[in-house]
């Protein structure tokens, strides 16, 4: 039963108890709410908690700047192991954290990931930002430890936990645990690290010792699976079918962009408008085949991946990265293969990035033969990872389904052909008889207004625009009456004007108020979003005046133009110098207005 | 009570004289297309939005809309242009229309496939060679046709001069296309005046033709208004004037049918606007605004009575027609080939099948038109067949034109008199009323023909032959002696018995066949035709004579007895 359907007159609580309950619950995640379900059965079978003692109590702030939602995992995980240590620890995103607040605190846990060519998750801008800043405060009183996520593939792998590490130090601030730069597979780093900083606190902190509630099915998963139903997540994915898979641009479209809808139960998997979806993909066994063939191994080899023992073709498939290539293997393979470009790479990290960021490993086994055997091809591979894509569908209007937009990545090079592995993964080989294992990346940093008459402005390009398309449908379920604008840019309005017919039907619906197209390729010039919103820079103001929340979405390059689109609107329109422009669009993202959800 | 008044009445009528909302179609992103109201208006401007039907479902599978393009004809009076208007023509057609564009059946260009973006484009640039598309199409009169007789040189000139007169004396007077294409502004000042239409022009469109005997490539009898050029030595001296011919009909509606213009009387040239200008008004008048397919001028005739109609338009123009002269036409097609024309100057008729001009491996016509173009000091004519005339060319000329005629391909030599006397409307994929293949169907479907006339020794007559993908008539279908009028995919309708002049309609011979079905017919009428024709007789005569066809009298009548 659902909060808002519980009455005073059918439930045991009277109306002031529900309204605080409701109060208490709003803007919590399923994840959460799940937690307080546990808390709150805790509670019952042992008995209210005597309330705190205040002034003796001391509590450790885990703040996490999270954007697929693997750091708001880690945060809130070491949330509920702090408070089965008796630990009082409240958890809370960077971007409901008021920055100044910070010379407040005295114990704070950082986990924050990183995005793109090093910057912050939009929930993080605001307090980067502050602790930056040339003339921020001091923060003598205040002891932290910093856990970061990342992709070392990456260039600035883990810039804003180092960020943040370094410059706390700088402010005085006490650090209690080395900085912890995890890389895709985090799971062993983060426990180690969590264990460590809670013992940390432990031995430093004053202990809370009132109101320390057993928390039953908090304690691990293990235990969690014996008492209830374990929610559907990253580790324990729900398995989903495949209802639709439709091309949405014509065959002369340069991309091949597919709409897919998976069928799921909408009492397991729950979702919102600006999530993503998980999806634990399978390699491409013929891929998997022809590396197996270039470095001569069998593919029925049985190797070992942690505890477990399983074929080499299956590993390939199934649990080992074979498309993104790092650098760290690029750099191992150096060692076995005869071959100087490689070896002179070693020693180059741009060259090494720029060699493994346009290359897959068959390009790198077939161009640089060399032996190896079985355990040691395992090692040089990384775990393979979920891919996340954004939603494409709201559960009000689509309950049973999953819509996601996916471009299909195809491209020569090297002499070979070349797939993208989740791409091609659901675009091409999933069929509709095989499960494919999905959860929800829950996105806070790009939800709808709880306002329902607050304006939008939604700016995508490409398959950035498919969280819109969500938007859209669930501000129609919900009879809001806010203005809507979409600012969409692809190549050509005939080709790859994604869901056109949607926004026609929205449109006639009266819940598409404007529309600004870029086509970049159907006029002589090239003509981008970015452009399109300088050309509208005035209507931009206006509805940012009427207080409109402003999306973006898209790949991150689109995403920095926007960005400094609307700096320059906030010059030319509205005739600020350029540190107040900026000062402006930094006060939409601190009020939260302004939401971006940013891809390689 | 009457029938309500038809909706496209009530909407030229809150038009504004033709603005609708034309411009906030073009500016409206989200679609390719315009408002469907200004898809009624925008065909007064020249131009019709259509959509690649050949894409439709797939686009929907996509989630796209279908594809829009549209068709924009243009006014060109008796189908005359200069060397460097074509080059614009041509130009636009690369550049903004899919490369290509088509010469049709009524002497003017029309492009195909042209995105909403690109129409003010298109507008502006035959615009900047002065050729406009007011009233390509819409309820209006439409391009005024005129014999290209190059020969009579001082006649054709003179008659031209009055086709120009005609199209322009029935022009539009609002200030609409200018201020939507070209100016972009508003004109202050006073409201619209359409002195000759009115604020809901007419009820249905109108086609005006100039003939000169003894040839009626224009089909001057298939035309709302008819003029046939009177000379005496060589001087103009008036025009027979002809009232309520018309091609459309509707399958299965015994109310429509095909109908030859009634000859109403001689009048001198002076006196051809007075009558121009009483026909047009007192259709204005009397048309049915309520049926569209009840509109045109042939039905209304029909209603009023030719005595009535005749009287009516008598009183409007403050003329009596006298008694009309004899005329006798001999021919509808055109002649290929260089004539010499009595100037002194040579005219070459070129073949474009079909009318359609694109560029592709192996064959260049509209590339070769543009070398011709570039040197060409004389002008262009496009014939009511769909071809084209290099008029006008000094001796001395000659050899280099007809060395790039040759070259690239436009040349009739080679080609069967049957396939030189074909016309074919343009229909799938773009045509929205098409109802099977014409054009694109047109070529194989000759040479199966073909291959029967070799087969019973004909392969040297002339048989006019046309087809259409629907019962509408651009090309004239129903005075062909033989043709195919589309009826669904791959199924027309045979209709047989012109005369092979233009001066009596053919007859529905056998309905809805497919093409086996279709050439079964031929086969074994060719073969009755080869072994009974008198000499010089041609099919459409040998299949009245025979009695295989019962001639149409009155077609209001007898069409679809």
């Amino acid at each position: 039963m659902a909060l808002s359907q519980l009455h005073a007159l059918t439930s045991p609580v009277d109306d002031q108890q529900l309204r605080a309950l409701q109060v208490a619950l709003k803007g919590m995640s399923s994840t959460q709410i799940a937690w307080v379900s546990g808390y709150l059965a805790g509670i019952g079978s042992s008995g209210l908690p005597a309330p705190a003692e205040p002034k003796a109590v001391e509590t450790v702030t885990i703040l996490y700047g999270s954007q697929t939602g693997n750091a708001k995992a880690v945060a809130e995980q070491l949330g509920s192991q702090s408070i089965g240590q008796g630990i009082d620890a409240r958890v809370i995103s960077m971007g409901d954290f008021s920055p100044r607040k910070l010379t407040k605190e005295r114990w704070v846990l950082l986990v924050v990931s990183t995005h793109g060519e090093g910057e912050p998750p939009e929930s993080a801008y605001a307090l980067h930002a502050f602790i930056q800043d040339q003339g921020a405060a001091r923060l003598e009183q205040l002891r932290y430890a910093v856990l970061g996520l990342g992709d070392s593939s990456y260039e600035h792998f883990c810039r804003t936990a180092l960020d943040f590490d370094r410059r706390l130090a700088e402010l005085g601030a006490q650090r209690i645990l080395p900085l912890q730069c995890c890389d895709l597979d985090y799971r062993g780093d983060t426990e180690r690290w969590s264990t460590d900083a809670l013992n940390r606190l432990n031995a430093l902190a004053p202990r809370r010792t009132g109101n320390v509630v057993a928390l039953p099915g908090l304690r691990s998963h293990q235990e969690q699976s014996q008492n209830q139903a374990r929610p559907y997540d990253k580790d324990n994915p729900y398995p989903a079918t495949l209802l639709e898979n439709r091309r949405i641009t014509t065959p002369d479209a340069v991309m091949d962009v597919r709409h897919l809808a998976l069928a799921i139960d909408p009492e397991a998997l729950r979702y919102r408008p600006g999530d993503a979806l998980g999806v634990w993909i399978k390699n491409d066994p013929t891929l998997a085949e022809a590396i197996l063939t270039r470095v001569g191994l069998d593919g029925e080899t049985r190797i070992h991946l942690g505890d477990e023992e399983l074929d080499l073709r299956h590993a390939l498939i199934e649990r080992l990265e074979l498309t993104q290539l790092h650098p760290t293997t690029v750099r191992a393979w150096s060692e076995r293969a005869d071959a100087p470009e490689l070896k002179a790479l070693a020693t180059d990290a741009a060259g090494l990035r720029a060699y493994a960021g346009e290359r897959q490993l068959i390009d790198l086994v077939s161009d640089h033969p060399a032996p190896i055997d079985a355990p040691a091809l395992v090692a040089l591979l990384r775990p393979l990872q979920p891919r996340l894509y954004s939603i494409a569908s709201s559960q009000a209007e689509y309950e049973d389904e999953v819509h996601l937009t996916v471009s299909v990545v195809r491209y020569q090079a090297h002499g070979r052909d070349h797939l993208g592995a989740a791409s091609g993964f659901l675009g091409e080989r999933l069929g509709r008889d095989e499960p494919v294992r999905v959860y929800v990346a829950e996105n806070d940093a790009f939800r709808l207004p709880d306002d329902g008459d607050t304006p939008l402005i939604m700016i995508g390009a490409g398959t950035g625009v498919a969280p819109y398309r969500a938007f859209l449908q669930q501000r129609a379920a919900n009879g809001d009456r806010g203005r809507n604008w979409l600012i969409f840019g692809n190549r050509h309005f005939h080709r790859d004007f994604l869901y056109q017919l949607d926004w026609q039907a929205q449109r006639k619906a009266g819940r598409l108020d404007r529309v600004s197209l870029a086509f970049s390729r159907d006029g002589a010039q090239k003509l981008y979003v970015q452009q399109r919103l300088r050309e509208e820079g005035r209507e931009i103001l206006r509805w940012l005046d009427a207080g409109a929340h402003l999306y973006v979405c898209g790949a991150t390059a689109m995403g920095q133009a926007v960005d400094r689109a609307l700096v320059d609107i906030f010059t030319t329109e509205a005739g600020l110098d350029p540190d107040a422009a900026q000062a402006s669009v930094d006060t939409l993202r601190r009020e939260a207005r302004y939401h971006r959800d940013l891809y390689a | 009570m009457s029938a309500p008044i038809h909706e496209n009445e009530l909407l030229k009528a809150r038009s504004n004289y033709l603005r609708g909302t034309l411009r906030e179609s073009l500016a409206d992103a989200l679609t390719g297309a315009i408002s469907p109201d200004d898809t009624q208006i925008s065909k007064f401007h020249g131009f019709y939005q259509q959509d690649h039907r050949d894409r439709r479902q797939a686009r929907r599978e996509q989630y796209l809309e279908p594809y829009f393009g549209f068709m924009l004809r243009a006014r060109l009076p008796g189908g005359v242009c200069t060397p460097a208007q074509w080059l614009a023509i041509d130009g636009i057609g690369r550049e903004l229309a899919g490369g290509s564009l088509r010469l049709t059946t009524r002497q003017s260009f029309q492009y195909h496939g042209i995105l909403k973006r690109d129409i003010t484009s298109v507008i502006r640039g035959i615009n900047s060679v002065m050729i406009d598309s007011i009233g390509g199409c819409g309820d209006v009169n439409r391009n005024v046709l005129c014999n290209p007789n190059p020969v009579e040189s001082a006649l054709h000139r003179e008659v031209y001069d009055w086709a120009k007169r005609i199209s322009e004396h029935l022009l539009p007077h609002t200030r609409a296309y200018h201020e939507i294409w070209l100016d972009g502004e508003q004109v202050g000042g006073g409201e619209d005046v359409e002195p000759i239409y009115g604020k809901t022009y007419l009820p249905r469109k109108f086609k005006t033709a100039v003939a000169v005997p003894p040839h009626n490539d224009v089909d001057v009898y298939a035309n709302d208004l008819g003029f046939v050029a009177i000379a005496d030595g060589g001087r103009l001296i008036g025009f027979n004037v002809s009232a309520g011919g018309g091609m459309g009909a509707t399958h299965g509606d015994t109310a429509t049918f095909p109908r030859l213009a009634d000859v109403l009387g001689f009048v001198e040239p002076d006196q051809a606007l007075a009558v121009t200008e009483a026909v047009v008004t007192t259709q204005r008048d009397f048309g049915d605004r309520v049926d569209r397919s009840q509109a045109r001028l042939k039905y209304t005739i029909e209603r009023m009575g030719l005595e009535t109609f005749r009287a009516e338009v008598e009183r409007r123009a403050g003329i009596r027609f006298a008694p009309a002269r004899a005329v006798r036409f001999t021919d509808q097609g055109d002649r290929y080939g260089w004539v010499k024309g009595q100037d002194d100057l040579w005219h070459l008729t070129l073949y474009i099948e079909s009318g359609r001009l694109i560029d592709g491996p192996g064959h260049s016509p509209m590339a070769g038109l543009r070398e011709i173009a570039r040197i060409h000091q004389g002008d262009f004519r496009i014939t009511p067949n769909q071809n084209l005339i290099v008029a006008r060319v000094p001796e001395v000329g000659k050899a280099r034109i007809d060395a790039l005629a040759r070259e690239h391909g436009l040349l009739a030599e080679g080609h069967s008199p049957l396939r030189l006397n074909g016309i074919s409307c343009v229909a799938l994929p773009t045509c929205p009323l098409a109802m099977a293949e014409a054009e694109r169907y047109y070529p194989d479907f000759l040479a199966q023909v073909e291959r029967l006339t070799l087969k019973h020794g004909l392969a040297d007559q002339e048989i006019v032959t046309r087809i259409t993908g629907c019962p509408n008539g651009c090309a004239r279908p129903y005075l062909a002696e033989l043709a195919l009028v589309g009826k669904g995919p791959g199924r027309y309708n045979l209709m047989l018995g012109g005369d092979g002049i233009g001066t009596r309609l053919n007859r529905l011979y056998r309905e809805n066949l497919d093409e086996a079905a279709i050439l079964a017919e031929i086969d074994t009428l060719l073969g009755r035709y080869a072994a009974g024709r008198t000499p010089g007789e041609r099919f459409g005569d040998y299949l009245i004579r025979d009695g295989i066809v019962r001639p149409v009298v009155n077609p209001a009548e007898d069409f679809h007895a």
